[in-house]
């Protein structure tokens, strides 16, 4: 994309200023379009604002089915006209793993019916009306609005000026078309037949990718085909051009998302595509059905800028119908072919520059890679501990700890610097960057999701320190050190398995305390009976002082890690409510009560 | 009925924001639930267990989930009179 822009850029800039200089009267018409384009960004700004956190609700919400799917993505389009903003917030949810791809393209096919409104706004209203009185009143009132300090007369504001823009945008278009055509006819270039329908569909999709707005390029059509500056068959192919263009604006911007985002982007390329290639083999039935529809709605023969609202409409329509139906094994299709890297290093899943679009998303994706982090450190901690993951499917870790007396082979360095160093580092950078688009609330839960990081990087540390003696003892002559050390892998473990149920359930409730609770007394318990059965060790001459030390310390390590991932587990899998916080924070045991449960059973063991 | 109780039927039929001690007797309650599910499923593998250190095991679970009881309960009773239903 940076290096299409580096491109497109000098190349747009020359263009602009060659055509200012030989066609002077062009720049009304570029003004035109770039005061239409602020308006756009202006709009979008301003429902962004008002709508956004609504239109994310709802979309999480009514896209169970495809149909809830497309008529989501057709009304939110044309309420907000920005397919674009729908495209985006899209990408947003499938990449947060917060929407289907399948209910995503849906709602892709629904906004390409959608932003069909704009046409039909500008050819109804925006030319018959001199839409630029309008303008002036919108922009002043816009404008004010924007200085307000609340957040919602601010959105107002923004979305109002935007529609002043949109219509002044309008007005100059149109001015500069009627005083270049006094200049060119702009009409003598009309090319006629099936090869000026491939020639300004060819126009049409560059203009767009130049433009990175389908909305813009219809107002442009429109405009030049009520002035006569382009003859109605050449205006249909450039449509066709415009609605496939936008679709290589997405794909553009899917580089830089992950493989959803990227499914998602070329998936709806391929159906503009083939939706455009159907039209143009069949256009002499789409341009008579479009006659036949226009005479039935009372729309005069000659009303060309009207019939390209029906043409445009009916061709996103027809696209919709033939379509939908393989929306389901394309998208299956395309998950075989668009698969995630399968590098060896660790890459993230989550977090990439669509994430960061919308606060909410970029939560979810911050916690969805914070768990990936957690399931990569769990492989590498069980793997220090000499014990295979499939260890957690145990139903008797005691027994499967005890028996599992082979060394498993492996770098500890080179598999944290490939599988948890490259998230970490990804973790800080976004926690740093997403902080800017977060509200103060919002900020308290990505502090919570660091320092779950930090807790599972510092269990990292614990383990780091313990795992040479554990290759060294874990599977030791000395039966009483022997021992010693599968205590310290029945613990660690224990906790992990818990978090791997945690992770698995995905429940986020009370029970998540509960079973933490739990942990909290095993901890104590290890600490207690140790101190116990090593005092006991040493005054039997079971074991070397020397080595008691080691044991000392490595109990240590364990602890720390064992603690550290407990701290991991409540920020990662607590419940979010605050009540129900509250009331977990009520029934919390002080720590002489969890002593006083764990000494229980201590006695327990006496007896 | 109590005026305090009129109040509270006023305040939810205008949309009022409930007191908090309602929302915190209705999150108790559920986690009182949960603790006696759990314990409910404790007690059926006590009885199933056969192991000596299984069976410790899980009475120090039970131990754990008694508490949390006994303190659960202390507090809905304390949150219930500060809303006046006692």
């Amino acid at each position: 994309m940076q290096n299409l822009n580096r491109f497109l850029f000098p190349v747009l800039i020359t263009f602009l200023l060659y055509s200012f200089w030989a066609l002077p009267h062009s720049v009304t018409i570029a003004a035109g379009v770039s005061i239409f384009l602020f308006g756009m960004y202006f709009l979008k700004q301003g429902f962004g604002v008002l709508m956004g956190g609504v239109l994310r609700e709802v979309l999480v919400h009514t896209t169970n089915k495809l149909w809830k799917s497309i008529a989501f993505g057709f009304s939110s389009t044309a309420i907000l006209q920005s397919s674009a903003l729908i495209s985006i917030i899209s990408i947003s949810f499938v990449s947060a793993g917060l929407l289907s791809l399948v209910s995503a393209v849906g709602i892709i096919f629904g906004a390409n019916l959608g932003t069909t409104s704009g046409a039909w706004l500008v050819a109804g209203f925006g030319l018959k009306v001199k839409i630029s009185a309008y303008a002036m009143p919108l922009l002043i009132i816009g404008l004010v609005c924007t200085f307000h300090r609340s957040k919602q007369i601010k959105g107002v504001g923004f979305a109002l000026a935007g529609l002043g823009f949109l219509f002044l945008g309008i007005h100059y278009m149109r001015e500069g078309f009627e005083i270049f055509r006094e200049q060119i006819d702009l009409a003598k270039y009309a090319v006629p037949g099936f090869k000026g329908l491939l020639i300004y569909t060819l126009a049409g999709l560059l203009i767009t990718i130049v433009m990175q707005s389908s909305n813009a390029v219809m107002v442009i059509i429109i405009t030049a085909l009520s002035l006569h500056q382009v003859t109605y068959d050449n205006a249909i192919a450039l449509a066709i051009g415009a609605n496939i263009g936008t679709t290589v604006t997405g794909l553009l911007g899917s580089l830089s998302a992950n493989y959803l985002g990227k499914q998602l982007a070329l998936t709806h390329f391929s159906f503009n595509f083939v939706t455009g290639l159907l039209v143009i083999f069949g256009i002499h039935y789409m341009t008579s059905y479009v006659d036949f529809i226009s005479e039935k709605m009372g729309i005069a023969s000659d009303n060309y800028t009207l019939k390209l609202a029906v043409f445009h409409t009916s061709f996103n329509l027809f696209g919709v119908i033939i379509l939908s139906p393989f929306i389901r094994p394309f998208v299956k299709l395309l998950q075989k072919l668009v698969k995630p890297s399968r590098k060896h290093i660790s890459e993230p899943v989550y977090l990439n520059e669509s994430s960061l679009e919308y606060p909410d998303t970029f939560l979810q994706s911050l916690h969805n890679e914070t768990i990936h982090l957690y399931q990569n450190i769990s492989k590498l901690l069980m793997h220090s501990l000499q014990v295979d993951k499939s260890i957690l499917d145990s139903e008797n870790l005691k027994k499967d700890i005890k028996n599992s007396q082979q060394v498993i082979d492996y770098s500890f360095d080179q598999r944290y610097k490939e599988t948890v160093k490259p998230l970490i580092a990804t973790l800080l950078e976004y926690t740093g960057r997403g902080q800017n688009i977060l509200s103060k609330k919002e900020k308290e839960q990505l502090f919570k999701l660091r320092l779950a990081s930090i807790k599972l990087a510092e269990s990292v540390k614990a383990v780091d320190g313990l795992r040479k003696n554990m290759k060294k003892y874990f599977n030791s002559e000395n039966l009483a050190v022997r021992n010693e050390y599968n205590k310290m892998r029945l613990l660690i473990v224990s906790v992990l398995k818990e978090l791997d149920t945690l992770d698995i359930e995905k429940t986020y409730d009370s029970s998540v305390f509960i079973s933490l609770e739990d942990i909290r007394v095993q901890i104590k318990k290890y600490r207690k009976e140790t101190n116990a059965r090593l005092d006991k060790l040493i005054r039997d001459d079971q074991i070397e002082p020397v080595l008691a030390s080691s044991i000392l310390n490595d109990r240590t390590f364990t602890r720390d890690a064992a603690k550290r991932l407990l701290d991991a587990g409540h920020l990662l899998f607590s419940t979010q409510n605050e009540t129900m916080k509250n009331v977990e924070e009520m029934i919390l045991l002080s720590e002489e009560e969890v002593e006083d449960v764990a000494n229980s059973e201590t006695d327990l063991e006496r007896t | 009925m109590k005026i305090s109780k009129i109040k509270k039927k006023l305040e939810k039929l205008f949309g009022g924001k409930p007191k908090d001690n309602e929302e915190n007797i209705e999150c108790m309650l559920t986690l009182i639930d949960l603790l006696k599910e759990k314990q409910r499923k404790l007690k059926s593998k006590l009885e199933l267990a056969e192991q000596d250190e299984d069976k410790q095991d899980i009475k120090r679970k039970l131990k754990l989930v008694k508490k949390q009881l006994l303190k659960a309960d202390e507090h809905i009773v304390k949150l219930r009179a500060e809303d006046g239903e006692t």
